[in-house]
């Protein structure tokens, strides 16, 4: 095949950079809930394919993309809030496998709700027209629309950020994924809390799922092959570890676009192959605390 | 036809027929109980591998198009129209693997050059990974051999990476449903195959019957390239059990490999050492705008009239004269 | 001020307290003492709210808290320091004392009232950007001190302050207290330096395997040998 160029290589980088952001949206939820909860929100990648399909919903009815990248996460989060409230609370305390199995089985229920309610075969997300095609990023052409999604991540991750560092309710989820009795000693009402960072990390599933739409359509399954994955970065950036949840997914998105460059067939693989080098070189990193 | 699982397919003797619709490796998984139990399989998913000798049994008919037929209907198309430097993005599997040898076979008619064959992961749902490289090499072709949810995709991100500006893509087969289910920008210029398009009514009877029909049954609805496909394979098998006068297997069998059928698309027989369905190979091309329906998804560019020259031989399937 | 009658316990299906009674009244010092696992650790959880299983009753100025969560009574005024100080790893010194904050009205003037605690604990205010858990042991008992002092609840309660603290900085606490004392601050304390404990104490409770065994003032139990041998003695 013909030889790489330094431009192809950077383009790579670049591609596996765009990857590597829904990576990091999917798992810093996923982190944030189990950081705080110690609860593994197997129904996270069913609260993403939602997200998708009420965003299709949403359009078929007159809306734009612009309207839904406000309307879903909101929409999602406030269903991950009942679902908090309604499902998950009554098994706090009861071991780490109740809240695991229950949200497993809720994913089966998620997607079969919406296999009936949307129908079995995928839709089409069309990709918002002003962010259509491909720009010159003068290593060669990129789309346009991939890189809004880097940029939506970093808005995401800068609004996180400074929610967790600069608000008092960011201060007591830093503490309370630390030490949740010392919060509650202190005056909070922690099962206020658990709901509302289950609402927060819903709703960011909810808009990556949004976000991804227009990579690769809607279908009921989408959610499952980007948990799997997903799970891979919270473990190689450290359970319920935000700061490791975003490096991790950048890694994973240049691991595999790296791999694919020289070794294709290997891509979908070099990322279990990466966790298993994690787990093997830094046997702590899976239960790494969190920041 | 009841629908069974594995061991459990079938009895020895007579009466009971199959028909199913599934990926390569299921059909051949399928095909190797029926053949053991003596019962008639009728397959309409795409494999080269269930016409030759080793996998074939006396009891094994295929309705579907097989990969070489496909590829080779396209490629001449294409390769004649588009240019000879062509680049493969091609799903790891046999289904990806048969139809890039047969564009390479058929390339090798057109002096073609293989600018290199990227295999890809079932499932995979990113291919941005891909594409630059893809791009990088300049091709005037990029033949894309996947299929359903890889195809929607690989299409999709093909086109929002802008390579149909400069490449034309192909497809071997261009699914109806998955031109629905990904929509008209993502499948838009790319040119494939196919065995069915409801829009050649209007040159065989055959066809206009089967869609009012189904048109009468599912509320004005058109069928499908697999739905006529279904209909087709359990058709020929109820066709030839009334031509026997018989539900005995080997009557039967005798009966299917003696006809000349026209059901759903033109003439059609199913060639006697291999049981393949003879058949014409659709070459169509999707389309963006002008549609009169939303089953008005296709312009139908050339058809490869049906003829045994289009086979593999006889010989090559391993089957002795 | 807390009114502590008939206070049962359990860890699973062991009875760790039995008929638990005691009394603060506001502005003393109260103690509790006895040897390891007499129950005072779990008599400060019962009535903080962090224990599973409770019955009995526990008033706190004139409420009664037994069926409150924690964070309840922390907003009626009480406030507990655990024995393991509790320093949130990750936080800054100012965050840990801002955490003090966060769930009180007193929030609003979150300002002033750090402010009011640099100067009663000049060791923290000179490290208030540091990473809390990069401090000695004895300066984290004070920032975990000052954390649960600076929404100004009517009751502290401590559990083992001096435990694996240098001496010089034991002394500079417990002349802390006397001084919270001379505010109007009602403290609940369990130490097991029992001399230290009783001379700022007014009065103390002895417990042992789960009940209270002996009440009498801080100077008589000074006094009595024969209590301090038998129940306090390692």
């Amino acid at each position: 095949m013909a030889g790489l160029s330094f431009d192809l290589i950077a383009l790579q980088l670049f591609a596996g950079l765009a990857l590597g952001a829904i990576y990091v949206l999917f798992a810093i939820g996923l982190s944030l809930i189990f950081g705080m909860l110690t609860v593994v929100n197997f129904a996270h990648g069913a609260f993403y394919m939602v997200g998708a399909y009420v965003g299709l919903y949403l359009i078929s009815i007159g809306g734009n993309f612009w309207i839904c990248l406000v309307a879903v996460p909101i929409a999602i989060g406030l269903f991950g809030l009942a679902v908090e409230r309604v499902l998950i609370r009554p098994l706090y305390g009861r071991g780490i496998d109740y809240p695991l199995l229950l949200t497993f089985g809720l994913s089966y229920v998620m997607v079969e709700c919406v296999r009936i309610a949307f129908g079995k075969t995928g839709y089409p997300f069309d990709t918002p027209e002003v962010l259509q095609g491909a720009v010159d990023i003068g290593v060669g052409y990129f789309p346009l629309y991939r890189l809004f999604v880097i940029g939506a991540t970093a808005v995401v991750l800068l609004a996180l950020w400074l929610f967790l560092e600069k608000t008092s309710f960011g201060l007591i989820i830093r503490a309370g994924a630390r030490d949740p009795q010392i919060v509650r000693v202190l005056g909070v009402d922690v099962s206020r809390v658990w709901l509302i960072v289950f609402g927060i990390g819903t709703a960011i599933a909810g808009f990556a799922g949004l976000l991804a739409a227009p990579l690769q359509g809607v279908i009921p399954e989408m959610g499952g092959t980007i948990l799997a994955e997903a799970f891979v970065v919270t473990v190689v950036g450290g359970m319920g570890s935000i700061g490791g949840a975003v490096l991790a997914g950048l890694l994973v998105g240049v691991v595999v676009s790296m791999t694919s460059l020289f070794a294709p067939e290997m891509a979908k693989v070099s990322i279990f192959a990466l966790m298993a080098i994690v787990l093997i070189v830094r046997p702590q990193a899976s239960s790494a605390a969190p920041d | 036809m009841k629908r069974r699982r594995g061991r459990g397919a079938g009895r020895e003797g007579e009466g009971e027929f199959r028909r199913r619709s599934l990926s390569a490796a299921v059909q051949l998984a399928i095909n190797n109980v029926t053949k053991e139990r003596g019962v008639i399989f009728n397959s309409i998913s795409q494999s080269d591998a269930i016409n030759e000798a080793a996998d074939l049994s006396k009891y094994t008919f295929h309705e579907a198009l097989n990969p070489h037929m496909t590829s080779g209907a396209v490629g001449r198309y294409a390769f004649a129209k588009f240019g000879k430097k062509v680049a493969f993005l091609t799903a790891d599997y046999a289904y990806g693997h048969e139809m890039v040898r047969g564009f390479l076979e058929v390339g090798k008619e057109f002096n073609i050059e293989n600018l290199g064959d990227i295999r890809h992961p079932l499932g995979t749902t990113d291919f941005s990974t891909l594409l630059p490289r893809l791009q990088a090499l300049k091709p005037d072709i990029l033949c894309i051999s996947n299929f359903g949810r890889d195809q929607q995709i690989a299409l999709k991100q093909a086109t929002d990476f802008g390579i149909k500006k400069s490449i034309q893509i192909i497809a071997p087969l261009l699914s109806h449903a998955s031109r629905v289910a990904a929509g008209p920008q993502a499948f838009e210029g790319v040119v494939g195959g196919c065995s069915f398009y409801w829009g050649i009514e209007d040159k065989f009877a055959s066809t206009k019957a089967f869609n009012d029909a189904f048109r009468k049954m599912y509320d004005g609805k058109l069928p499908t390239d697999y739905g006529a496909l279904g209909y087709g394979g359990v058709r020929t098998v109820l066709e030839a059990v009334k031509g026997a006068g018989s539900v005995e297997t080997n009557k039967v069998v005798a009966a299917l490999e003696a006809l000349k059928y026209d059901y759903y698309k033109g003439p059609q027989y199913y060639r006697k050492c291999d049981h393949q369905s003879v058949q014409s190979v659709l070459v169509i091309k999707s389309k963006s705008k002008d549609m009169k329906n939303e089953s008005d998804v296709f312009e139908v560019l050339s058809t490869e009239e049906p003829n045994e020259k289009y086979l593999r031989t006889c010989e090559a399937l391993g089957h002795k004269s | 001020m807390l009114q502590v009658s008939k206070l049962n316990a359990w860890y699973g299906a062991s009875h760790a307290l039995q008929d638990i009674g005691l009394e603060v009244t506001k502005g003393e010092i109260v103690c509790l003492i006895g040897r390891n696992g007499a129950g005072k650790t779990t008599t400060l959880k019962s009535i903080m709210g962090l224990m599973g299983r409770t019955r009995g009753s526990v008033t706190f100025k004139g409420e009664e808290l037994l069926r409150q969560p924690a964070h309840v009574r922390f907003a009626l005024g009480l406030a507990y320091v655990p024995e393991e100080r509790r320093i949130v790893q990750g936080l800054s010194v100012r965050e840990n004392l801002r955490l003090g904050l966060v769930a009180s009205p007193a929030k609003k003037r979150e300002a002033e009232l750090l402010e009011e605690i640099a100067v009663i604990f000049p060791r923290l205010a000179e490290r208030m950007d540091q990473e809390a858990v990069t401090m000695s042991g004895g300066e984290q008992q004070m920032l975990a001190i000052a954390r649960a002092m600076i929404a100004k609840p009517d009751l502290i309660m401590l559990d083992e302050p001096s435990e694996g603290i240098m001496p010089v900085l034991v002394d500079e606490m417990f002349e802390l207290f006397r001084s919270m004392k001379a505010q109007g601050t009602t403290v609940l304390l369990v130490e097991q330096n029992v001399e230290l404990a009783l001379g700022i104490a007014d009065r103390a409770y002895v417990l042992d395997q789960g009940s209270v065994v002996h009440q009498a003032s801080a100077q008589a139990l000074l006094a009595d040998e024969e209590i301090k041998e038998r129940y306090c003695s390692v």
